[in-house]
This record gives C-alpha cells, sequence and structure tokens, in this order.
C-alpha cells in the first residue's frame, strides 16, 4: 500500500490496520515556531526504548525546533530531509515507502515518525524490550569454562559469538521464518572454513520452511531435519556461545532462532553430540577418559534394563553361577515376570523425571526424594520389586544424564523401551537383533550429508578425525580441522615454519617491551 | 549436501570382504584343517591363502578393466548374453546356499548357547528380516556398516591371544612338515573353503572410487584373513591338541568356553561372545544378501537392487530350512563349494581372465591389419 502525502489519511490508514491493538501508541505532534508542521510518532508500548524516543526525538523536534528561526519557505521543500538527517539524534534512521514496510517495522519495536506533505515514513531505531540478562546456562554447565549462556534475544546471542571469533569471514546473515510471527533467524559460519554447499543446504532448507508461526528452535530443527523419523537428533542445540564459537571455527554453520536460548548446530555426528565444552578446557587425557565413561553410560542407558530382563528370564546360565543364586532369591517374592517388573520401575522413573522438570526447584527435589526413596524402599520391602531392579533402574537413569546432548539422551530412553520389548520376546539374540537395527538405522542416518557415525564408517581419509572422537587428544597434535564438514581450509595450526615465524615475532615483541622499558 | 555418489572406498570394500569371509569359515577351520593335514594345517593355509591372493589378484585386474560394471553385465560382454546370464543364474544359486547355510548354522548356534525352546524357523526369519533393511539400502551405508562392524570381528581374536597365552602348549603343533604332497592339493581345496566369499569382490568392486589402488586394499584383506585363520588355529590346536580339535564341531566356539577372565567376575562369556558372533554373522550374511539380490537385480535388468532383497529372503529361508540337522547342512554346502564354489570362486575368475587376454590380443591384431 503506497503512503499518502497526507498525515491524517495515512494514520487512519495504520490505525485501520491496526484496529483493536491497544498497545500501540499513537502521539500526534506540531513541530516549528508557529507549530505549523503536523508530524506523529506511533511506537508499541512496551517494545521501544521510552525514554531514547522522548530525550533524542521528541526533545529535539519539540523543543529544540522551536528554538530557531529558519525561513519557512526554504524549508517547506526540505522538510523530511531536515528531520531525517539534522534532527534527530537516534542511531539508525530509515526511510519507508510502504505501509506494509512501516507495519513491519512498527512491531519489530521500531518508532514511526510520520511528517504530513511527504508520502514516505521515518522509521527510528528504538527497539528495547525487557530481556533477560546473560545467565549461566541452565543444563549446559562446565567446571572451568566461560560462565556465559544465550538468551532470547538473538542479537545478543549473535554479538556473544561474534565476540570470540574476531574475523571479517564470521558472517552472520538474517533471515525471517514464519509468516505471521516473522521470527528472525541468523545463521552464521566463517567463509573460508566452511564448505560452501552445506551453508547453501543450510539456506535451501530454512528457505523453505512454510509455517505461520515459529516457536523456538525446537521447531525449526524437525523443520530442517532429513529423516524425520528417526527418533535421534541431526542438529546439536547448545545454550552455549563458546561451543557455538568453537564448531563454526570447526567449519559448521549455527543457526540462531530468536526468542530461544538454544542455538542450533549443523552437521550434527554422534561424535559431536557426545560431547561436552568441558573436554576442551581440562587435560586431554582427563576429557578422554570422560569421553569413553560417557560412551559406557549411553551403552548401559540404552541397554541395562533389557539385559536384566533377558538375563533373568532367559539364559541365568549365562551369569557366573552366585550372582545367578543371587539373582533368583531376590526375585523370589516378586509376583511379576522381569518384563513387567522391569517396565513398571522404567515408567515410574519416566513419571519422577517428567513431574521434577515441569516442578520448580525445591518442589521438584521433594519429588526426587520421595519417588526415588520412599517408593523405591517401599516397594522392595513390600515385594513388588526385587532390590536389584532398583539399583538397574538406578544406574540406567544416571547414566542417561551423563549423556551431555540432551536430544541424544531423550532419543536413548525412547530406545531404551523398545529394546526391552525384544529382549523380553527373544532374549538376547532380541537384544543383539534390535542393536542390529538402531545400528543400521544409524548408519542411514545423515545430517547435512555428512554420515552421522563419521568418522567411524569409513577407512581412509577421515579416520584422522578419530583424533578427536572417543578420545581427545592434545591440542597440538590437532594440526588439521575436522573432515567430517569438508572445510574448505583444512589447517587450524600453521605448520611448523609458520610456528616459528610467530614465535619470533613474540620474540620480537619482548624484546620492543624491554626496550622500551629501558 | 548430496555427497552420495554410489560409490564407496576401497577400504570399505576390505571391510566387507573381511567381515563377510571370516563370518562362517572361522567356526569350523581349525577341525576341517586339522582332519586333512593334521598338526600341519597351518601350511595349507598358507598355501590356500597365497593362491586365493593370486585368483583375487586376478578378480581385481578383471574388475579394474570393465570398472563400474558387476559380473553380470561384464560378463555379457565377455561371454555370450545366455551364457553369461546362465553364469549369473549360477551365482545367484551359489550366493543364496552360502546365505542360507550361514543363517542356518547361526539358528543351530543361538538355539544351542541362547534359546533352547525357540523353533529354528523363528531364529531364522527375524535375523533374515532384520538384515534386508540393511540390504534394501544403499551400497554406501552398506561399506559403512563393514568397517562398523570390522573391529567386532577382529578384536575379539587379537583379545584371545592375550586370554589363552597362559593355556598355550606349544608342543602341540609339533611334529611338523609330516604331510605329502599329495594330501597338499587335496586339502587345499577344502580350505579354500574357508576363503570362500572373496569371490564377492566380483560383484562389489564395481563400486570401488579408486579401482586402480584397489589391489593394495583386497590383498591387504586376504592377509588379515589369513592371519586371523592362523591365529584362531594355532590357538585351538595348541589348547585342544590334534584329536581333540579334529572332534570338536565348532573348535572356535569351544575356545571361548575355555576362556577365564582374572578375578572370574564373569564366569561365562559365552554371552558376549554370541552377542559378537551375531554381529559378525549379520555382517557376512548382509554381504551374501545384498549380492545375491544385485546379482538377481542385474539378471533381470533391473536398475534397483532394493526390490529384489524382499523375493530373495524366502528362497533364502526355505533353503536353509532344508538339511535336517548341523551334520547334514555340512554336508551340503560341501557339495555345493566342490563343485558349484570352485566353478565360480576359482575357474571363472580365470577363465574370464584369459578370455579378456585373448579378446585384447584380437583386438589389437584387428587395428594392426586394419
Amino acid at each position: 500500500m503506497i503512503i499518502s502525502s497526507n498525515i491524517n489519511r495515512n494514520l487512519q490508514i495504520i490505525k485501520k490496520e491496526l484496529v483493536n491493538c491497544d498497545d500501540i501508541v499513537y502521539r500526534p505532534i506540531k513541530v516549528g515556531k508557529k507549530q505549523e508542521f503536523n508530524m506523529a510518532l506511533i511506537y508499541i508500548d512496551g517494545l521501544i526504548d521510552k525514554a531514547l524516543i522522548s530525550n533524542f526525538a521528541m526533545e529535539p523536534l519539540l523543543l529544540e525546533a522551536r528554538q530557531e528561526v529558519p525561513n519557512p519557505q526554504n524549508i517547506k521543500d526540505g522538510l523530511f530531509e531536515l528531520v531525517e538527517k539534522g534532527n534527530l539524534a537516534i542511531s539508525e534512521v530509515k526511510e519507508l515507502k510502504t505501509i506494509e514496510e512501516a507495519l513491519d517495522n512498527l512491531l519489530i519495536g521500531e518508532t514511526l515518525l510520520l511528517i504530513d506533505g511527504y508520502n514516505k515514513i521515518l522509521m527510528l531505531s528504538s527497539r528495547g524490550w525487557p530481556m533477560r540478562g546473560i545467565s549461566e546456562p541452565q543444563i549446559e554447565t562446565v567446571v572451568r569454562g566461560p560462565r556465559d549462556g544465550f538468551n532470547e534475544t538473538v542479537k545478543v546471542n549473535a554479538s556473544l559469538v561474534r565476540r570470540r571469533i574476531r574475523d571479517p569471514k564470521l558472517k552472520s546473515q538474517y533471515i525471517k521464518i514464519g509468516k505471521r510471527s516473522k521470527t528472525d533467524v541468523v545463521i552464521m559460519y566463517i567463509e573460508d572454513i566452511a564448505n560452501k554447499k552445506l551453508v547453501k543446504e543450510v539456506f535451501k532448507r530454512l528457505e523453505k520452511i512454510n509455517i505461520d508461526a515459529n516457536i523456538g528452535s525446537g521447531q525449526i530443527e524437525h523443520l530442517i531435519s532429513g529423516n524425520l523419523l528417526s527418533p535421534f537428533p541431526q542438529t546439536q542445540h547448545t545454550e552455549r556461545p563458546d561451543v557455538v564459537a568453537s564448531s563454526i571455527s570447526e567449519g559448521r554453520v549455527a543457526i540462531l532462532v530468536d526468542n530461544t536460548p538454544f542455538g542450533l548446530i549443523v552437521p550434527a555426528t554422534v561424535t559431536t553430540l557426545l560431547q561436552s565444552a568441558e573436554d576442551y578446557y581440562s587435560s586431554w587425557y582427563i576429557s578422554s577418559l570422560v569421553r569413553i565413561i560417557r560412551i559406557f553410560a549411553v551403552t548401559i542407558a540404552l541397554t541395562l534394563p533389557s539385559l536384566y530382563i533377558a538375563m533373568t528370564s532367559f539364559h541365568p546360565g549365562l551369569l557366573p553361577t552366585e550372582l545367578a543364586l543371587s539373582v533368583a532369591a531376590a526375585r523370589d517374592t516378586v509376583p511379576f515376570p522381569a518384563f513387567v517388573e522391569a517396565f513398571m520401575m522404567e515408567i515410574t522413573i519416566e513419571l519422577l523425571r517428567e513431574a521434577g522438570a515441569r516442578l520448580s526447584g525445591p518442589i521438584g527435589t521433594t519429588i526426587g526424594i520421595v519417588g526415588g526413596l520412599v517408593i523405591g524402599q517401599a516397594a522392595v520391602e513390600a515385594g513388588i520389586v526385587s532390590p536389584l531392579m532398583v539399583i538397574i533402574v538406578a544406574i540406567t537413569t544416571i547414566s542417561s544424564f551423563a549423556v551431555p546432548n540432551y536430544g541424544f539422551a531423550s532419543a536413548l530412553r525412547f530406545l531404551r523401551f523398545l529394546l526391552m520389548g525384544t529382549a523380553a520376546v527373544l532374549g538376547l539374540y532380541g537384544i543383539m537383533l534390535g542393536l542390529i537395527l538402531l545400528l543400521t538405522h544409524l548408519v542411514k542416518l545423515n545430517s547435512f550429508g555428512v554420515p552421522y557415525l563419521s568418522p567411524f564408517t569409513n577407512l581412509g581419509r577421515n579416520l584422522k578425525d578419530l583424533k578427536d572422537s572417543i578420545i581427545r587428544l592434545p591440542q597440538t597434535v590437532m594440526k588439521k580441522r575436522p573432515e567430517f564438514t569438508s572445510v574448505t581450509d583444512k589447517t587450524r595450526i600453521p605448520s611448523v615454519n609458520g610456528n616459528n615465524k610467530n614465535m619470533q615475532e613474540l620474540k620480537k615483541g619482548e624484546e620492543n617491551n624491554e626496550d622500551r622499558k629501558q | 549436501m548430496k555427497i552420495e555418489n554410489n560409490k564407496i572406498s576401497n577400504g570399505q570394500i576390505l571391510a566387507i570382504i573381511v567381515s563377510s569371509v571370516i563370518g562362517v569359515g572361522i567356526l569350523s577351520l581349525p577341525r576341517s584343517l586339522v582332519e586333512t593335514a593334521g598338526t600341519d594345517g597351518w601350511i595349507l593355509l598358507i598355501f590356500s591363502g597365497i593362491i586365493v591372493a593370486i585368483i583375487v589378484t586376478i578378480i581385481t585386474k578383471l574388475t579394474v578393466k570393465f570398472s563400474g560394471k558387476t559380473l553380470a553385465e561384464f560378463g555379457r560382454d565377455l561371454l555370450t548374453t545366455p551364457l553369461s546370464d546362465f553364469v549369473s543364474a549360477l551365482y545367484f544359486i551359489y550366493l543364496t546356499i552360502f546365505a542360507a547355510f550361514v543363517v542356518r548354522i547361526f539358528a543351530e548356534i543361538v538355539k544351542m548357547f541362547l534359546l533352547a525352546d525357540t523353533p529354528t524357523e523363528i531364529i531364522i526369519i527375524t535375523m533374515l528380516l532384520v538384515t534386508s533393511y540393511l540390504c534394501r539400502g544403499r551400497i554406501e551405508e552398506f561399506g559403512k556398516m563393514a568397517v562398523l562392524l570390522l573391529p567386532v570381528v577382529i578384536i575379539p581374536i587379537l583379545l584371545m591371544i592375550f586370554i589363552l597365552i597362559p593355556d598355550l602348549d606349544t608342543t602341540n603343533i609339533l611334529p611338523v612338515f609330516r604331510f605329502e604332497i599329495k594330501e597338499l592339493s587335496q586339502g587345499i581345496i577344502n580350505s579354500i573353503f574357508a576363503f570362500a566369499g572373496y569371490d564377492l569382490l566380483l560383484v562389489f568392486m564395481c563400486y570401488s572410487n579408486e579401482p586402480k589402488k584397489a589391489l593394495k586394499y583386497n590383498l591387504g584383506a586376504i592377509a588379515i584373513i589369513t592371519v586371523a585363520y592362523l591365529i584362531v588355529f594355532f590357538m585351538s590346536i595348541m589348547i585342544f591338541g590334534q584329536t581333540e580339535t579334529a572332534h570338536l564341531i565348532w573348535p572356535s566356539m569351544s575356545l571361548t568356553e575355555v576362556v577365564q577372565f582374572p578375578g572370574a567376575f564373569i564366569e561365562n562369556v559365552q554371552g558376549i561372545v554370541m552377542a559378537q558372533w551375531s554381529l559378525v554373522v549379520f555382517a557376512t550374511l548382509a554381504a551374501l544378501l545384498y549380492a545375491s539380490s544385485l546379482v538377481l537385480s542385474k539378471l533381470f535388468r533391473g536398475n534397483e537392487h532394493k526390490y529384489f532383497v524382499l523375493p530373495t529372503i524366502p528362497i533364502v529361508y526355505i533353503m536353509s530350512l532344508v538339511p535336517d540337522n548341523i551334520a547334514s547342512a555340512y554336508d551340503y554346502v560341501g557339495e555345493t563349494t566342490n563343485y558349484l564354489g570352485i566353478f565360480i570362486a576359482v575357474v571363472l575368475p580365470i577363465m574370464l581372465f584369459v578370455i579378456t587376454l585373448f579378446k585384447k590380443g584380437s583386438k589389437k591384431g584387428s587395428v594392426k591389419n586394419g
């Protein structure tokens, strides 16, 4: 819709578009010594920085413009220019040509300035809404890493990443997703590291999204995943800017979504999902050990209850005799088959977890105590479940919390029940069949064209990536970037000659400092 | 970003060959070696390893010449179409018989160690269906799976050395060099059976992304297999001795019964071994099923092997139920290898190679004449 040069008409149109929107403020003003120029400010209450508008837009227009005695004949034609260029102490001002554009900007939180007699509208940058400060990440805590986490404002999040990589090649491109919500989505990557095809594919998938309202990055994750039937996450979510920064410096692409403190990193592989930021802040052999423990945790979280079912109801002979006897003795009073027993306890734990997650701090803890201790103890004493079962359920749950990525841990939770089912039907053989199916599925799964199980699935080029997979070698050994994303610039640490050069420069610098001291 | 191009690396082909050959061969290998050559079985093994290496070289040369084509396709160039289709059909039958044998033996072992009351049919059909999920996939997926499973096949064999070292009796391999040349030639045919599966190169080599460099990897695969077999042979003969090895049905399986972990916190490793074993059998079976559905699809001039996987399954299933027991299963597959196997795995590659030499010669001649 074209803007007319009559201010009243423009106001009418905008008011008609925004009828019943009571949070919109219309502020007509008269400017000039004789107050001959009609203007109007429009903004949304609560989305703008009111002090900014009143101090640096209204004050110059209302007070300062009154003291001047410009020649009305002169300014009549150039009023718009004068206001735009010379009157407003606002950092960003833009001319808008259509009503739709004006409405878009208004709804983001900008202020519109309408001037009578001109068929364009001025946009004054005034975004400023109440937002949560940068606080410590909630689910990805580390001991030795930085404490800042993303918040709900995408610009802040992008700046947190930018602060860590001061490279002109770090690109951050904005696109809008959602017909109605018009959510800002930022795609960040380093141009000369990330594979161009990957960046293109990310844009393609994001632009293909066709929804009306986007609520958060979880929805985006779902919409850009290649395989919707897979329980496994095909993007890595994180609330840590340092994780995003280190990932994009390895040639991956980050997607930050407005209104969500979770960024997405693609492509994701099993290896990256089992890494924690902590791994890179502690010494390499400790983090290698921790990673091996994590893989152990994945195995337990996935199979322990099903192994219990298989061992007790199908092959007690495979257990050491004494253990088999004590298991049998413990299960003596239990009136259910092992499957029902295990299923019941697992469901109880899931209930507790769900209830605890929906409740806030102190009440959540109470649920844990009541559920874990009281029900567990009572159930054993009542002879409904065996003590061994309680131990197994506890170990399984603890193990699933040791998996760093929440999405991956949820997938394991889900698959655990399937494996319990196959174990109940075919015992250990059933578990193996289930695992083979699972493995086949993982082998078939790709995340943005990258094999989900890389680097374990190819003997050859990708083998170098093993340096940073199950174990993590020291930083100095990993001179090349991981290759699973087919990076353009492969060298992370320049070669020995380059190092010497750096050292020489460093020495030179030190000498200079000493010179200065003298 | 599609990085899939219907090609796999030579390393992945190596993994396919190693895991699919070791899968069945290793089970009864020490017994058949001891039966034919006594304590000198390892010499037999090395000899047949060398022979297989030569044949693999021939197959590699052949497939490099016709890169991108499987047996069924370049066979049409070399033999006439009907003859080539007949050979393909024979190959299909051979592969399905082998797959049936593998799955039957597997079912018998599962029944013996894990599920005594479950019908064999259930074990066979579930295993076949699970395998078909992978086989319906692309070749890249199959290659990736083979690489994943390679350590599962290899590492336990190496581990076994360390665990069993205290129990080894080295005097059991004596006396050496007591066989006669006549026995050797007879025994070699038997022990080539242990290498059965290298003929899958005829099918899978066409997917290599660098066929020119493949020879190194293919010979590497045969070397890995030979070493693994040697380890298992020496272990079983050192632990059980010559006579007892000859009496055990599956000496390699029995080896695991001897295993005692220090501290004895696990009394019975059978469970772990069975878990590992089912992955190994899965790898073998998947390779056979994949190859047979591929051959079938080429036979019917299909482009997608995917649609031929499910029709192959009932054939394998029925074939696997033909033998009454393990002994007759071994008899059946022994017959097959003696005739069909030797033809497919030994005669056919050599024959095709000779034909290519001949054709090349005639082509050159014709160019000169023209």
